[in-house]
């Protein structure tokens, strides 16, 4: 029972995680209608500007510091670029976001290198005991910090006039421009948003024992089943997905590990993915009709 | 009709192209010294192919590789090169991906006389049938017996499971073990057949030696975050010693875990598991954690590192210092010992490198012992060093190279 408790504390920590990215992609997809192959590098840029920042910074100016860049690299992105390409179609739109994705993995091979860096979390090795159960500080962090962060989502969205904006535009655009909301800065609005989950996302991605380096932006793509299984229009969908996620891999490496060359638990979150996509094309959570890409 | 008959031509022409073979591995022509060239050679140069991840997850430690061969290439060439030609290295980004290497292969096999380095056991899963069509000599810088076995392929230093069974054996006599105080070991492996090889080969050691009992083998996936799952097995199979066959990020996720979990055997991780940035991460958590390393290090005062350092003065002074450079340096001691042997024999064709580097005797100049290349399906040496683990991650060395009955037993258990 207590390893099962532990797994299960390591697996909602994980989940968590995976999470906060899926609600990334998930905000990006109803705000300004686009799946941002590039939301991994964001990732991965939140992380590396924490790092960078840490030696000279209180650690939550640091963290606020790596807010300002990335969002502002999201918001470049978002008006020199996608903003442009909307009239295009959505397969146009879904390939520059993976022409960006490149372009910012190369930025980020240059200015700090291909090395392992060290962790960036707000915490560091600690652990405290309950119960026979060892929780890292890293993962009682990432959890708190994760609830308190869509509780200040849903509240954003649920109650304030930039969130109704945004949910208006996100259900009918054409409807919302009738209303007199600026459709593009709605666009930015969801893409700043999208790179504040990503630099929190990104810390406890990072925290110890894990470590920063250019790998962590395709860590950061293992999130997209939780999308598709949540449902892609969904925040809740996103939230259980990544918990979903999470729990079969770390629980999955514990009991499963005797079957199937012990490769189970890699391989079961794409055969849910792929599960939910036969049986309930828009996800747990998604509404009917949204279109994938 | 012109219209029809361009695209006729155009095809024919690439049929015509396709037949003679994209690689050009039979084209052949002598050169002013009356030595017979292949692809890649002329009078002035010839060009090897290093095929390594520059760009992908394990950059970190491909680039330093690389950079001690090409300082070896550059050393060679400021002496004239091999019989008047310089060595070029041409290189090509695996970013330590299957499709990548086939794109970073295809793109040079037609140009180079043999592959200097080859990174990554995906890497040469990927290409090994075209090295076998293309009849490219090439060596592998995955250390291990399973690319050790696929054809054209050299492996010219001691591999990552002969570093892991004397690693258990120096354990084992560090611990005084014996049938009446034994000591359990556990080894933790990735699940792809690379890992298998590692996990058995500490099991074949184990069972070499009187009192040792492998008492676990988790393994994980190698897009695995969390190594809880990992660690609570080896925490309750109660192992003193664990044998690491894992790459450094994995190292770093392993090591640190048990900390939190509280549980600290003695860590022997090979060679390749280890990289000096993990130091800042796993900083107070390496007191018990060692490197068995199949080649020497920088510290080392001996005449190949001191050359090595001379040529990393002398064509890279701003690199930072990296083990992985002493491997890539040796590489570079074999491909140019094999391309001196070949041209000596008069003949730097692929068939004519190939010939020459079976049964090449290669002198790494005290950097590691003498490897004779065999046949190149044998082991070239049971021989390693213990590191232990200094404040900025470089390896300490603990004593001399030494060779194992348990690591030999291993290896003539399973022909090599």
């Amino acid at each position: 029972m207590t390893l099962f408790l532990q797994l299960g504390f390591q697996g909602i920590a994980l989940g968590m995680v995976y999470a906060l990215i899926a609600l990334g992609f998930v905000i990006m997809t109803k705000g300004s209608n686009t799946f941002n192959f590039a939301h991994g590098e964001f990732v991965a840029v939140g992380a590396y500007v924490v790092l960078a920042l840490m030696p000279h910074l209180p650690y939550w100016l640091a963290f606020l510091g790596s807010i300002v860049v990335t969002v502002a690299l999201a918001l470049l992105v978002e008006a020199t670029l996608l903003r442009r390409l909307l009239d295009k179609g959505l397969t146009t739109v879904v390939l520059a976001t993976l022409g960006v994705s490149i372009m910012v993995h190369a930025l980020i091979l240059m200015v700090w290198g291909v090395g392992t860096k060290g962790s960036a979390g707000p915490v560091g090795s600690g652990t405290v005991e309950v119960g026979g159960v060892v929780l890292p500080l890293s993962g009682i962090a990432t959890i708190v910090a994760s609830v308190i962060v869509l509780a200040a989502l849903l509240v954003f969205f649920r109650r304030t006039p930039y969130g109704l904006a945004l949910r208006a535009t996100a259900s009918h655009q054409e409807a919302a421009l009738a209303q007199g909301i600026d459709i593009g800065r709605m666009f930015a609005l969801s893409w700043a948003i999208a790179a504040v989950l990503a630099v929190v996302a990104s810390i406890f991605l990072a925290s110890f024992p894990r470590v920063v380096s250019p790998s962590i932006a395709l860590v950061a793509l293992a999130a997209i089943p939780a999308v598709v299984i949540g449902g892609m229009d969904s925040l809740i969908g996103a939230v259980v997905g990544g918990l979903i996620v999470g729990l079969i891999q770390v629980l999955g490496a514990g009991y499963l590990a005797d079957y199937g060359g012990g490769k189970l638990h890699e391989v079961l979150p794409y055969v849910l993915m792929l599960l939910v996509l036969v049986v309930r094309p828009y996800g747990l959570f998604g509404s009917r009709g949204i279109e994938r890409v | 009709m012109i219209r029809k008959t361009i695209p006729v031509l155009a095809v024919g022409a690439l049929l015509a192209l396709s037949a003679c073979g994209g690689s050009g591995s039979k084209a052949s022509a002598d050169g002013e010294d009356g030595v017979e060239m292949g692809p890649g050679v002329t009078d002035k140069e010839i060009k090897v192919g290093l095929l390594t991840d520059y760009s992908g997850p394990i950059a970190e430690a491909a680039t330093s590789g690389s950079l001690g061969m090409e300082v070896k290439f550059d050393q060679v060439n400021a002496d004239g090169g091999v019989c008047g030609r310089k060595i070029v290295a041409v290189k090509g980004d695996t970013k330590y991906d299957a499709q990548q290497t086939v794109q970073a292969y295809r793109g040079m096999a037609g140009d180079v006389a043999m592959i200097g380095e080859v990174l990554g056991s995906l890497s040469i899963d990927a290409i090994k049938t075209n090295l076998e069509r293309d009849e490219m000599p090439a060596m592998a810088i995955s250390l291990n017996t399973t690319t050790m076995l696929e054809p054209n392929v050299y492996v010219p230093l001691p591999v990552f499971e002969v570093e892991l069974a004397n690693g258990v054996s120096w354990a084992a006599e560090e611990a005084g073990a014996s049938e009446d105080k034994p000591l359990k070991v556990a080894s933790v492996t990735g699940t792809d057949d690379y890992g298998k090889a590692y996990a058995s080969a500490v099991e074949a050691a184990a069972e070499a030696i009187p009192g040792v009992e492998v008492v676990a083998e988790p393994t994980f996936a190698l897009t695995d975050k969390d190594f809880t799952a990992q660690v609570s097995e080896l925490e309750e199979s109660g192992a003193d010693v664990v044998l690491l066959g894992t790459a450094p990020s994995q190292t770093a996720g392993v090591v640190g875990t048990a900390a939190q979990l509280g549980y600290q055997p003695t860590w022997i991780s090979s060679s390749g598991a280890w990289f000096a940035s993990l130091a800042e991460p796993l900083d107070g958590l390496l007191d018990k954690f060692y490197v068995s390393g199949g080649y020497g290090t920088l510290t080392d005062d001996v005449p190949g590192i001191t050359e090595l350092k001379d040529a990393l003065a002398e064509y890279a002074p701003d690199a930072a210092p990296s083990e992985f450079q002493v491997g890539g340096w040796l590489f570079g001691e074999a491909t140019v010992a094999a391309l001196t042997k070949a041209c000596e024999d008069g003949d730097l064709t692929r068939d004519g490198i190939t010939e020459a580097l079976k049964d090449l005797t290669v002198d790494y100049k005290g950097i590691t012992p003498e490897v004779n290349l065999g046949d190149g399906d044998s082991i070239v040496s049971y021989s390693s060093r213990m590191n232990s683990i200094g404040p900025k991650g470089e390896l300490v060395p603990m004593g001399d190279f030494y060779a194992s009955d348990a690591a030999k037993a291993w290896g003539e258990a399973n022909g090599y």
